[in-house]
């Protein structure tokens, strides 16, 4: 199941009651996936077990904290007032007039923050509740006057600095110091520039434009702290682009690339930078301290209520012994899971990498990849402990299945080391040996003649009509000019060569994805799809000629099919000849020698360019300028000629479905 | 006469009243007072035995009974409640209630009061009552009281329905029988979801509805509303009712009604509900459905209406109630209740296996099928090289007997090998190959057995016709679900014809035991017109297979597959959790052990190691394992992608010491009946067996200790062993 396929069905958990054969009927409601090579989601064990469902008889509470003597501060908005749970489960409640509809609260340095959307204000309690003071809609003027002060979400960081979520605020989160002076904004997120706002902004009038939407960057919702004081925004909502960021002290995303899906509502971080979150659909997210998946569960169910299914998570609180609770709103609960013994052994692992410590991971990292071969995690944090313990060769399977090509080339470079060191002595001799030995024959041959037989047989293939053609290729390289006007005339090539050699070009496809090292393989290793590589290149090839041939004998081209089926394939004869040696040389670079293989395969295919235009302009007999304008308008054709396919396919596919239903129809009530 | 039974009957009330109900608000107390003299009115004794006396309301069709032996009182009637509307307490005094579908798709609950009148014929052991409704709707329902329980039976040829266009959909008998009221109670509710779950009646829920209703033998996809599975879901399928049996204890250790459902259950829903904002009553019982509706599409453009099933279900209903004594007032008295009821009536029998052994359940995928862009390529998972080493290693450590189950043996791999055939790749092995191989391991103690699943139709899988072996719904829309890709649900009455064709081969080919998948939890009518048949056609179709020369062995089976299984695998080991359960409780263990060998889920998933074996030490399950000889990883891009991890190499230590702690834990009561399962601590739990062995188990983080017996932190003890 691929990434895309993970987007989909996590957005759409469907009703079920029919059964995964005998797979998972496992204790939780919930199936719980991680990582797995290739951009596949896979199964894994259940990493949070559901405990339980706590009541506090709350009404749409929108957001808890729990602060570090496990005191939980629970927002319940709908009776305005601070619902607290100490440790030993004694409940209180605090309100006052001032609690309109609190929807936001943090707890640190000895005050409870809250921010209240009904109020506009964010009031500051001591521990005891004494109301000390309150922020309102800032004065100063980079604020601006015009702009709304709805806090919604709060949070502060260690120097007491607070930073407050205003809804429907574009320009970020609201900095405020300890004395509540505003201070500017922070971690706004950016616009998405589509293409079609790049056409409508050069070619809309004034007016037009003004009555669009001003391209604003959507609001962010809500925001994190970790305990080294890195904050984290939330932005909910369909198709955004980055979700979950987590900002430096200049702003920038430090998460690059997550995995995501859905319409993010919360997110918290633990001790070792672990960031939960979780969305609208009920599904809770674990990623580790640099934004690679861990953990994926849950989603909604219509079912009837089960212990650990979410109805509309609000806000998510997470602790430092594996505990962790998820406020829902439309419940009026909060949801227990706790970490089970799974879930605290990666978490080990983890932490262990993430502070360098790969070799004293590596027990734990083959536990965990006991438990789920698939865990690429597990895979890339036992490349590293294999590398620094020097076992190169499976430092380079591991890091393979997980995927880093940069570890795998440095590993590699150092692997290529040793051998070179073990083995360059004796390759030098030999090749020494195999040159004297060569020089022998020659100089023999000069005086007695002895390689004549093999002569005599080289000459006798190179008569065979096929071979000869064939190797015609080779002055298409020297002298291309020369070389069509003789392939035009004189049938130096047939149609019968012309084919060898594209069958020699297929061949080539296959060992594009065969014989090049995997440092430079394209291709996923997991899903190798031999006819869609051919299809790449072969109907293009087909395609320009087919279109080709009938631009040209409009525009008066002198040229026959039979001279460009062979003209075409013999205008690759660099590709044909070099490919194959490129690629067997992919093996002995890392990627810092890559540029040798790209600039050679570059060469080759503007090589192959050069002799291509040549080829159009000889064939045809055309002038240079008139060469170019029937590429064009070749290229043309080809677009329209596949426009035209796409919709005859289309129009097929409704056909054959009609025909389908209605025969299935008739068979059904028949 | 009729006074002094009258004044036994008013002071009977009072106590049942004084004993069942304990401190409530004012004004319920009061109604209770006030009404369970009225209540109480209009009962008459029908039958009088030395250990019990039924009593009967004819304008109610109530009864009450009492048990002399306890002293407990159980009335079938509920006292009204304020606030509770004119239907609902006519329903709650009522014994008997019909609910029917007019022809314009309206539901009307009809209770027998004020509705109906009986023509009652009295019986040496109970009564007969023929029940006319004004509404036209007639049945009979027979009651006797013989043997210390109460059996109530509505033949089916006994009901009449109205010419009017009205149906007659679900029926409920005796619903409100022991019924409890208020939250303060200090009893539950039994309900069989899933292994077992309780629903305490003096607890606050969290459930926004403290209402449960569920199908038993699982949903009926061909009829009814079902959504069909068209990609892998995030969520695991809730647990479903696998036993036709229900409770609830009005007071541990003092009363409580164990129902057990001989016949009809393949057409009933348990349903439940504990005190709330609804209804103030705590109750559980069942419905007789006769009719379900489902939604028919009209046009291609998706118009629908809602419709009724035309002919209705046929079944004779037949229903024990059977009274606790105070000893048995719990719900391992309940357990030892229904596996009396179980082996009396000859469904199970007590397991005549002598050895003292632990078995293990060794499921070895061999090989695997994964498309490619033509055709598809075999994996070879495990060899049988492999295969005898894996069975070597494990014998040499002490693993003993052995059941390994193949997986994977046909050219169709693993993951889309349904309906199973006994064809064999040769790319492991041929049939003869296997047939000398099971005869080796037998000589180790090692029984071969192949998974098979006639029940389910991958696509590319040949054996199959489309048109004639697909079960279809009564849209006449083929059965499909999602298993890795999209699959069908096959015909019952293709799934008997397969079976009787496959399984001799499969006997050829060596094995001992047959691992049947889906047909022990899956029920459904085919309304497919070429081999149309009935849910309860299907079960029965399902309870008859039987091989002579091997043995069965069943996945998640259900009651009816139990007289011929001799195994069941992937046991239900949890309820489905909802919000409204306070527990669960290993229930259908308590009545398998020492009768039916089971066998837990595969030891592969655990999370949580140490956690997940004390749980089967506590539930006395076997072990299961999937394993393969190559590394799971070569499974990511085929069917059987959810088995992430399985590869020998990595498991073997795990599952040799893992074998031998059960072992330990659960050598001494190999064979033994499970008699108790109590609660000692909210983390620790105590389980007695029949041979007075007792075994103790904490989850706790701190040690556990009672006087007898101490128990270490997530660590278990056995005691008592002779």
């Amino acid at each position: 199941m691929k990434i895309k396929r993970f987007i989909k069905s996590l957005a759409a958990a469907v009703l079920l009651a029919a059964t995964i054969p005998s797979g998972s009927f496992a204790q939780e409601p919930y199936i719980t996936w991680t990582q797995g090579p290739g951009g596949y989601v896979v199964d894994t064990q259940t990493a949070y077990s559901a405990e339980e469902v706590l009541n506090y008889s709350l009404s749409t509470p929108e957001d808890f904290y729990i602060a570090d003597d496990q005191t939980m501060y629970i927002c319940d908005t709908g009776n305005s007032r601070i619902v607290t749970v100490s440790p030993d489960g004694s409940v209180g409640e605090y309100t006052d007039e001032n609690l309109n509809a609190p929807t936001g609260i943090h707890v640190a340095d000895g005050h409870i923050y809250i921010a209240d959307r009904g109020a506009q204000k964010v009031w500051i309690y001591s521990m005891d509740f004494q109301l000390e003071r309150y922020i309102e809609k800032p004065t100063e003027a980079i604020f601006g006057a015009n702009t709304n002060f709805v806090p919604v979400k709060l949070i502060t960081d260690a120097r007491g600095n607070l930073y407050v979520v205003s809804e429907g605020s574009t320009a970020g989160l609201m900095q405020f110091n300890p004395q509540g002076d505003f201070l500017g904004y922070f971690g706004s997120n950016s616009t998405n520039n589509t293409f079609k706002m790049i056409l409508q902004r050069t070619f809309f009038t004034e007016e037009q434009l003004n009555k669009l939407f001003k391209n604003t960057p959507p609001s962010v919702t809500n925001v994190g702290i970790d305990s080294q004081g890195l904050i984290y925004t939330v932005t909910s909502g369909e198709s955004i682009t980055e979700p979950i960021k987590k900002l430096s002290i200049s702003g920038l995303n430090l998460f690059d690339d997550m995995v995501v899906a859905g319409s993010y509502v919360d997110v918290d971080v633990d001790g070792d930078g672990n960031t939960f979150s979780v969305t609208t659909e009920g599904t809770i997210y674990e990623y580790d301290s640099n934004g690679n998946l861990l953990f994926a569960f849950g989603g909604r169910d219509s079912d009837r209520e089960r212990v650990g299914i979410l109805r509309e998570p609000a806000a998510i609180e997470v602790t430092d012994d594996g505990q962790l609770y998820v406020l829902d709103r439309g419940m009026g609960c909060i949801v227990h899971y706790e970490a089970t013994e799974f879930a605290r052994t990666v978490h080990e692992g983890i932490a262990m990498y993430n502070d360098g410590l790969y070799a004293e991971s590596q027990e734990t990292w083959e536990e965990i990849r006991k438990m789920n071969s698939s865990f690429v995690m597990a895979y890339e944090a036992l490349a590293q402990a294999d590398y620094k313990n020097q076992n190169y060769a499976s430092a380079l399977s591991n890091y393979r299945i997980a995927e880093n090509k940069e570890g795998y080339s440095q590993t590699y470079w150092v692997y290529r080391n040793e051998w070179l060191q073990n083995n360059l002595g004796l390759t030098v001799v030999i090749i020494i040996a195999l040159c004297i030995v060569w020089g022998v024959i020659r100089a023999i041959d000069r005086r007695k003649h002895i390689l004549d037989p093999v002569r005599r047989v080289k000459k006798k293939i190179l008569n065979v009509r096929l071979i000869s053609q064939i190797c015609f290729a080779g002055k298409m390289m020297k002298k291309p000019s020369d070389a069509y006007y003789e392939m035009k005339f004189k049938g130096r090539a047939s149609i019968a060569s012309a084919t060898v050699l594209y069958i020699w070009l297929i061949i080539l496809q296959f060992t594009d994805i065969y014989v090049v090292s995997y440092l430079f393989n394209t291709s996923n290793p997991w899903r190798i799809s031999l006819f869609s590589e051919i299809m790449w290149v072969v109907a293009p090839v087909f395609l320009f000629i087919a279109c080709n041939y009938l631009v040209s004998t409009i525009t008066e081209g002198e040229g026959k099919v039979r001279d460009l089926y062979c003209g075409t394939i013999y205008a690759l004869t660099p590709y044909l000849v070099f490919a194959l040696p490129l690629q067997i040389l992919t093996h002995a670079l890392t990627l810092n020698e890559g540029f040798i293989y790209q600039f050679a395969m570059f060469a080759v295919i503007a090589w192959c360019v050069v002799l291509f235009v040549m080829m159009i302009k000889e064939i045809h007999d055309y002038s240079l300028s008139k060469t170019f304008k029937n590429l064009a308008v070749t290229a043309f054709t080809i677009a329209l000629f596949l426009l035209a396919g796409f919709i005859l396919w289309l129009l097929y596919g409704q056909l054959r479905d009609f025909i389908i239903s209605l025969i299935q129809e008739v068979a059904a009530r028949g | 006469m009729v006074k002094k039974n009258l004044k036994r009957m008013i002071a009977l009330a009072l106590a049942l009243t004084m004993a069942v109900l304990p401190v409530y608000g004012s004004e319920i107390q009061n109604t209770q007072a006030d009404t369970s003299v009225e209540a109480a009115q209009g009962f008459e004794p029908v039958v009088q035995n030395e250990a019990m006396t039924l009593y009967l309301n004819t304008s109610t069709m109530g009864i009450m009974v009492e048990d002399h032996q306890s002293g407990n009182v159980y009335a079938s009637f509920a006292p009204s409640a304020e606030g509770l509307n004119d239907s609902w307490q006519s329903f709650m005094y009522s014994g008997v209630t019909v609910e029917y579908m007019s022809p314009d798709m309206k539901l009307t609950r009809l209770p027998f009061k004020d509705n109906a009148t009986a023509d009652i014929n009295y019986t040496d052991s109970g009564f007969e009552a023929d029940i006319t409704y004004d509404a036209g709707f007639a049945l009979k329902l027979i009651v006797s009281m013989e043997n210390g329980r109460l059996t109530v039976n509505v033949p089916d040829d006994s009901i009449v329905e109205p010419e009017d266009g009205n149906r007659l959909q679900n029926l409920y008998i005796f619903p409100f029988l022991g019924a409890t009221y208020g939250s303060d109670v200090p009893g539950y509710l039994f309900i069989p979801d899933g292994c077992g779950a309780l629903i305490r009646t003096d607890q606050v829920s969290v459930a926004a509805s403290g209402a449960y209703s569920k199908r038993i033998y699982g949903q009926e996809m061909g009829v009814g509303d079902f959504a069909v599975l068209t990609e892998r879901s995030m969520l695991n399928a809730a647990e479903q009712i696998y036993m036709p049996v229900y409770g609830i204890i009005q007071e541990e250790g003092q009363s409580g009604i164990t129902a057990i459902i001989e016949d009809g259950d393949a057409y009933a829903a348990i349903e439940a509900n504990v005190c709330g904002r609804e209804l103030p009553a705590n109750y559980v019982t069942a419905r007789f459905i006769y009719r379900e509706t489902y939604t028919r599409s009209l046009n291609q453009s998706g118009d629908t209406m809602v419709a009724n099933q035309s002919e209705r279900n046929h079944m004779d209903i037949i229903q024990h109630f059977y009274f606790l004594s105070p000893e048995a007032a719990d719900y391992s008295g309940m357990a030892g209740v229904y596996q009396d009821y179980l082996v009396e009536t000859g469904i199970l029998e007590r397991s005549a296996a002598e050895d003292e052994r632990i078995p293990m359940r060794l499921e070895l995928l061999m090989s695997e099928q994964e498309e490619q862009m033509v055709g598809s390529k075999t994996i070879e998972m495990t060899t049988m090289e492999q295969a005898d080493d894996i069975i070597n290693t494990l014998c040499e450590g002490g693993v003993n007997p052995i059941t390994a189950v193949m997986f994977g043996y046909s050219p169709d791999g693993a993951g889309s090998a349904s309906p199973s055939s006994a064809s064999f790749t040769r790319d492991i092995a041929s049939k003869s190959q296997w047939k000398e191989t099971a005869e080796k391991w037998a000589g180790q103690g090692v029984s071969l057995g192949y998974w098979a699943d006639f029940s389910v139709g991958c696509t590319g899988v040949g054996g199959y016709s489309k048109q004639k072996d697909v079960a279809q719904n009564i849209n006449q829309k083929l059965l499909e679900t999602f298993r890795g890709e999209s699959v069908y649900y096959l015909a019952p009455t293709f799934v008997l014809e397969q079976f009787n064709e496959e399984a001799g081969k499969y006997k050829e080919a060596g094995a001992s035991v047959l691992a049947l998948d889906t047909v022990g939890y899956q029920l459904y009518s085919n309304w497919n017109e070429k081999q149309p048949s009935t849910r309860q056609e299907a079960m029965d179709i399902y309870a008859g297979l039987s091989s002579e020369d091997m043995e069965l062995a069943v996945y998640r089976a259900s009651q009816y597959m139990w007289p011929n299984a001799s195994a069941i695998y992937e046991m239900p080991s949890d309820s489905s959790n909802y919000m409204v359960f306070t527990d669960t409780v290993p229930f259908m263990q308590m009545v398998l052990k020492g009768y039916i060998d089971y066998y837990g889920t595969r030891s592969n998933f655990h999370a949580d190691r140490q956690k997940d074996l004390l749980k089967a030490i506590e539930y006395g399950e076997f072990p299961s394992w999937m394993i393969t000889g190559e590394d799971s990883i070569e499974l990511l891009d085929t069917a059987t992608s959810w088995l992430y991890t399985s590869q020998f190499s990595i498991w073997e230590e795990e599952m040799i010491s893992e074998y031998h702690t059960l072992s330990d834990a659960l050598g001494s009561v190999r064979n033994a009946a499970m008699v108790r399962h109590d609660m000692l601590t909210d983390n620790v739990v105590r389980v007695t067996y029949d041979n007075g062995v007792t075994i103790t188990v904490n989850y706790s983080d701190e040690p556990f200790t009672d006087g007898s017996v101490t128990v270490d932190a997530l660590s278990y003890a056995v005691g008592n062993v002779q």
